[in-house]
């Protein structure tokens, strides 16, 4: 029902995404290995040399991926159930018999599940494309990336999805989204330089990810994946309050 | 209470600045067709979402169907098909996929239904919403919410948009499908020739209080002009006098029971009476809610009385 009406209002932006998204993966991904110059790292042939190497490629690569999940996730929750206001389709959703509870909840699983795809796809093609171009991808590095890339990016999600619900409008919920996202990108370090105090930053919690990590369980950042789980489990709950209590 | 299809008491809706529902006291029977009507912005569409869910009444309760409002309101809403006022759907899906999406909130739904109705109202059923016509859109509106299988239907200016041999079918799905199955229609419209073909019941209301509930054989059958010559007439007050109001040099009284009766009080008192008449619903709609001037002089009647309950 609104799952599939869900999926039917964004589906062509999704198959679009699933198509232009490996194209442009593959395209970075090539972009810099070429100049990250792998073939003198192949004749190097040091660890340390390939550790730094990788470690290099991860924080470049997990930048570019975490900035366009983040990205794609602000845009996302933008197209979601606060726009129902916007276009006046609210009178007839919700006066169908569920608890508003569901449509906050149906509508955010459908957005998270196509986001939750598109990570999977994006760090499936960046290190596909970096296998098959240098061969040096360790086997945990995917896995590593795809969790903090799919929590960060339904962060983001979750964040639009709740301003768009509050302003009843997509575009402007996008905007606060964006501002929203960038105070928190901006104000850490800000912080962390004039007072010496550490406020997490989501993209921070997305690129630190394989930094310098040598094994899985370096560059898995339980603590931080709990927090910003929680966080991006936190919006549709706000937004679950929020229509619960909201006249249409 | 839980024989009435809608039931109200003391509805407010205060939005900022503006009182829309202002003590609504409302009692609607199963099974009738009833006509809710008033002027633009008079708080009919205010009252309808309170009803629905939609909004939430500063004071007051009201029950849907026997169904608590705002407690209840799932159970309302399985019960209750609503076409809205402002006839939005989903732009890009067809109307066939808008069925495909409605159907499986509702276990009374009928595809039988959606085969009758789509083909009696001509509506093409693949093409997106957002390229229809606005009668088109209507219609696909009323597909909905006549496929439901609802036990009350309400409508919100249901004709807006479509052309006379349409609200002629409309009209008649709803009496011989709707009403005739017993189940209940709650009707806003500006439309008072439509309304008074179908409906049972009336109840009118003007700036979020109701003037007038009553059945519409009442009406016809008691409701009268009576009309009197003069200006300085005796002071007369009576439950049944709706309204007083200055024609000329005539004063009219709107009473709604004992016409008669009162014609002869008048007479007693020294009055001239030109004449008592029947009227219509349109007579008086414009009657209640025009600001008539008054027919102050003689005090008769008072105040348009505290606006009648049911007869």
């Amino acid at each position: 029902m609104y799952f599939w009406k869900c999926w039917r209002c964004t589906r062509t932006h999704f198959i679009g995404s699933l198509i232009a998204l490996p194209a442009l993966c593959v395209l970075f991904t090539s972009i810099f290995v070429r100049f990250g110059d792998p073939d003198a790292m192949r004749k190097a042939a040091s660890p340390s040399v390939i550790r730094a190497w990788s470690a290099t490629t991860e924080i470049i690569l997990g930048g570019w991926a975490s900035f366009f999940t983040l990205m794609w996730g602000l845009i996302l929750g933008a197209s979601s159930l606060g726009e129902e206001f916007k276009e006046r389709t609210a009178d007839f959703l919700l006066v169908r018999p569920r608890h508003r509870r569901y449509w906050v909840w149906t509508g955010w699983s459908v957005g998270v599940s196509e986001l939750t795809v598109m990570v999977f796809l994006a760090v499936g093609a960046t290190f596909g494309t970096l296998l098959y171009l240098t061969g040096h991808v360790q086997s945990w590095w995917p896995l590593a990336m795809t969790l903090p890339l799919a929590v960060g990016g339904a962060v983001a999600y979750g964040l639009t999805y709740f301003t768009t619900l509050v302003v009843r409008s997509g575009r402007q919920g996008l905007s606060y989204g964006v501002g929203i996202l960038f105070i928190n990108i901006l104000l850490p370090p800000a912080t962390s330089y004039y007072w010496n105090v550490n406020f997490p930053s989501v993209l921070g919690f997305m690129m630190a990810t394989c930094k310098g990590a040598t094994s899985a369980s370096e560059a898995f950042p339980a603590g931080s994946l709990v927090l910003w789980t929680a966080i991006a489990l936190a919006f549709p709950f706000a937004a679950q309050l929020l229509l619960e209590r909201a006249e249409a | 209470m839980n024989d009435l299809a809608i039931w109200s008491e003391k509805l407010v809706k205060i939005y900022p600045g503006v009182r829309a529902v202002d003590g609504l006291s409302l009692n609607v029977p199963r099974g009738v067709a009833y006509g809710f009507l008033g002027r633009n912005g008079a708080g009919k569409t205010s009252t309808i979402r309170i009803l629905l869910g939609l909004a939430r009444p500063t004071e007051g309760r009201a029950t849907v169907l026997g169904f608590s409002v705002g407690r209840d309101q799932v159970a309302i809403l399985e019960r209750t098909a609503f076409v809205s006022e402002s006839k939005t759907l989903y732009g890009d899906l067809t109307p066939r996929e808008l069925v495909r999406f409605t159907r499986g909130f509702y276990p009374n739904w009928s595809d039988q239904a959606v085969t009758k109705y789509s083909r009696l109202f001509e509506i093409p059923m693949d093409r997106p919403f957002s390229k229809l016509s606005q009668g088109n859109r209507t219609k696909v509106y009323l597909l909905l919410a006549l496929s439901q299988g609802a036990d009350l239907l309400v409508l919100d200016e249901p004709g807006m948009g479509l052309d006379p041999v349409v609200v002629d079918e409309f009209l008649r799905v709803l009496v011989e499908d709707v009403i005739g199955d017993g189940r209940t229609v709650f009707i806003s419209s500006h439309q008072l020739a439509d309304v008074e073909q179908i409906a049972d019941w009336v109840g009118l209301i003007d700036q979020g209080k109701l003037l007038l509930e009553a059945r519409l054989d009442d009406i016809k059958s008691q409701f009268r002009w009576v009309t009197v010559a003069g200006n300085a007439l005796p002071p007369t007050k009576s439950p049944e006098v709706l309204l007083v109001a200055r024609e000329g040099d005539f004063c009219k009284y709107l009473v709604k029971k004992d016409a008669e009766a009162f014609a002869a009080e008048l007479s007693r008192q020294g009055a001239t009476v030109a004449e008592v008449s029947p009227l219509g619903l349109r007579e008086i709609f414009l009657a209640l809610v025009r600001k008539e001037e008054a027919c102050t002089s003689g005090n008769v009647g008072g105040v348009p009385a505290p606006i009648s309950s049911a007869l």
